[in-house]
């Protein structure tokens, strides 16, 4: 008895030794040999700390952002500028709220509910995309939590609702799934379908799909994002160097201090400094994100597509780009030139959205192909303008209940976790009415 | 609909696509085998079109491994978008598929593997990489 609570107080609670373990489980699965199953249990564990300490850099630079932030604009004492991260989110709520050992086991959870919908309705969709099932994991267990459950029943209904939405939120994006790759033979596995089914709604309804933007010549690809974290940080040094100006030396050397950093650099660059220690703190992160998700998602992908006769996989995004490539990058030009608007929009919800840019590159890229599909050019421009705005605003609305869970400057990409937050916070409201 | 890619091809082999007209596996893969001697003799887009090509005949006459041999030599020629990623996506699928249904781990790994090199490779390819 000694020993097992031994065992659960200072074993099972750690978040790395439980993600080690199910990464451990799925390699033993596979029948793996005993210095792969060894060797990808430890890989999984650093994998899980190399994300904390990125999380931890982030936020450092998070916490001067929104300091200098407040004090250049002030958007009122609950408000703020917050970034559109959802690898941040991922980090603080899996070492900061100390959510990494449910967001893990819910993550395996949503794999069995996804497999369980599949293999016993005609859904038949097995959603294959990792990262994006850790996120939707993500998202689950925060309102899960927020809802005041804890241990086995957030789980559950955290794998619950998450294993839905991995099975049916590709089943929603099918109908223009088909229409694309003029076969079924694919599925859509990205958590921001509701998005592109809002662009391939307003496509539809102002554009023609026989105009195609795959007859315009174009160049083929957007070099300026050939290194992911250096488009990041173009774009989020002109929002630390802006707020600095504007804050001004006096307010910028006050939270410099607060936070104990080096009062004796000048505060541009000490603004440009902390940008780059963001983008270095995204970096680390998805370096641990990859290495933690390598050794867990291949094991239940070869499961799942053996324990399901007829299963349709739902893929990546980046799955659809040959299909229509122009698509991709009007996609991205037209959901950036949205989500700007969309910026402008959210303070009158108290928080300022950045954009994030990879994320207005996947997302909006997609959503090009969809709106392409269903309303060709103009659908398009107007479609992609509008999946902009919306990629801006629903995380908006979400950002008040992050922010009371305890999340610091920054809210959802991917708009199908933030439905995901929706539904929980509804069944917060419904069961609050009936208690 | 969207393969623009498709409609660019120079290919001046005749392949017999009118309307109501089934081939049959043995003039599809007749059609297929006209394109040998042709490809050994070309080089860079120009080969990738007709391995396309054959790999799309192949792929009718159910010749999947060979249609996958086709569609990869033509992204080894000429690594652009279009015919070849979709249809290899199609065909890694369908091998995944059967894979699945014979309960074979490794080759579900090895044709997810490939879908998702497929997928990275096409990510790489609009980033400028």
């Amino acid at each position: 008895m000694v020993v097992l609570e031994w065992i659960i107080n200072n074993i099972l609670t750690q978040a790395a030794i439980i993600i080690a373990l199910i990464a451990c489980l799925g390699l033993a699965l596979q029948k793996k040999p005993i210095n792969e199953v060894f060797a990808g249990t430890m890989k999984t564990m650093f994998g899980f700390m190399i994300l904390s300490a990125g999380s931890s850099v982030l936020q450092g630079s998070l916490k001067y952002f929104g300091g200098v932030f407040n004090a250049a604009f002030n958007l009122g004492s609950s408000g703020g500028a917050v970034v559109a991260s959802i690898e941040g989110i991922n980090g603080q709520a899996m070492t900061d709220l100390g959510l990494g050992s449910e967001i893990a086991i819910t993550l395996a959870g949503i794999f069995i509910v996804n497999i369980l919908i599949a293999r016993f309705t005609k859904f038949k969709y097995i959603f294959l995309t990792g990262q994006a099932l850790l996120w939707e994991s993500t998202l689950a267990v925060v309102f899960s939590y927020f809802l005041g459950l804890t241990g086995l029943p957030l789980i559950l209904l955290a794998s619950l609702v998450g294993g839905a939405f991995a099975t049916f939120m590709p089943a929603i994006a099918q109908p223009v799934m088909r229409k694309i790759t003029d076969s079924d033979d694919i599925a859509l596995g990205h958590f921001c379908t509701i998005g592109y089914m809002v662009t391939a709604g307003v496509a539809k309804l102002v554009g023609n799909p026989e105009d195609s933007a795959e007859d315009i010549k174009m160049p083929e690809s957007l070099d300026f994002l050939n290194d992911t974290y250096l488009a990041v940080f173009t774009v989020m040094l002109p929002f630390y160097i802006v707020a600095a100006i504007i804050a001004g030396p006096d307010k910028c050397a006050a939270i410099v201090n607060e936070l104990g950093l080096s009062s004796s650099i000048n505060f541009i660059v000490m603004a440009f400094i902390q940008c780059c220690t963001f983008v270095i703190g995204l970096y680390i992160l998805m370096m641990g994100v990859r290495q933690l998700l390598d050794n867990i998602v291949p094991a239940f992908q070869g499961i799942s597509m053996k324990l399901v006769p007829g299963a349709k996989p739902a893929l990546d995004c980046p799955v659809l780009f040959p299909y229509a490539p122009n698509s991709v990058i009007f996609g991205f030009i037209f959901t950036t030139i949205g989500s700007i608007i969309g910026m402008l929009i959210t303070p009158f919800t108290g928080y300022l959205v950045i954009p994030g840019v990879m994320s207005n590159f996947f997302a909006g890229g997609t959503a090009g192909i969809f709106a392409n599909a269903m309303g060709g050019k103009r659908g398009v421009i107007i479609g992609c303008i509008v999946h902009g705005i919306f990629i801006m605003i629903i995380p908006a609305l979400l950002t008040p209940m992050l922010a009371q869970i305890g999340f610091l400057n920054l809210t959802c990409t991917d708009v199908d976790t933030v439905f995901t937050g929706f539904l929980l916070y509804g069944l917060k409201l419904l069961t609050g009415l009936f208690m | 609909m969207f393969n623009i890619f498709k409609k660019n091809s120079n290919s001046s082999v005749e392949i017999n696509k009118d309307e109501g007209i089934t081939p049959s596996i043995e003039e599809l893969l007749s059609q297929a085998n006209q394109f040998t001697q042709r490809i050994k003799n070309a080089t860079g887009t120009a080969k990738a079109d007709l391995l396309n090509e054959q790999g799309s005949l192949f792929a009718r006459a159910g010749e999947v491994d060979k249609a996958i041999s086709a569609f990869e030599a033509s992204l080894k020629e000429a690594n652009r978008m279009g015919t070849a990623y979709k249809e290899l996506t199609k065909l890694y699928n369908k091998k995944r598929a059967e894979a699945a249904a014979a309960g074979n781990d490794a080759d579900i790994k090895k044709w997810l593997d490939k879908i998702q090199g497929l997928m990275q490779s096409s990510k790489d390819m609009l980033r400028g990489k």
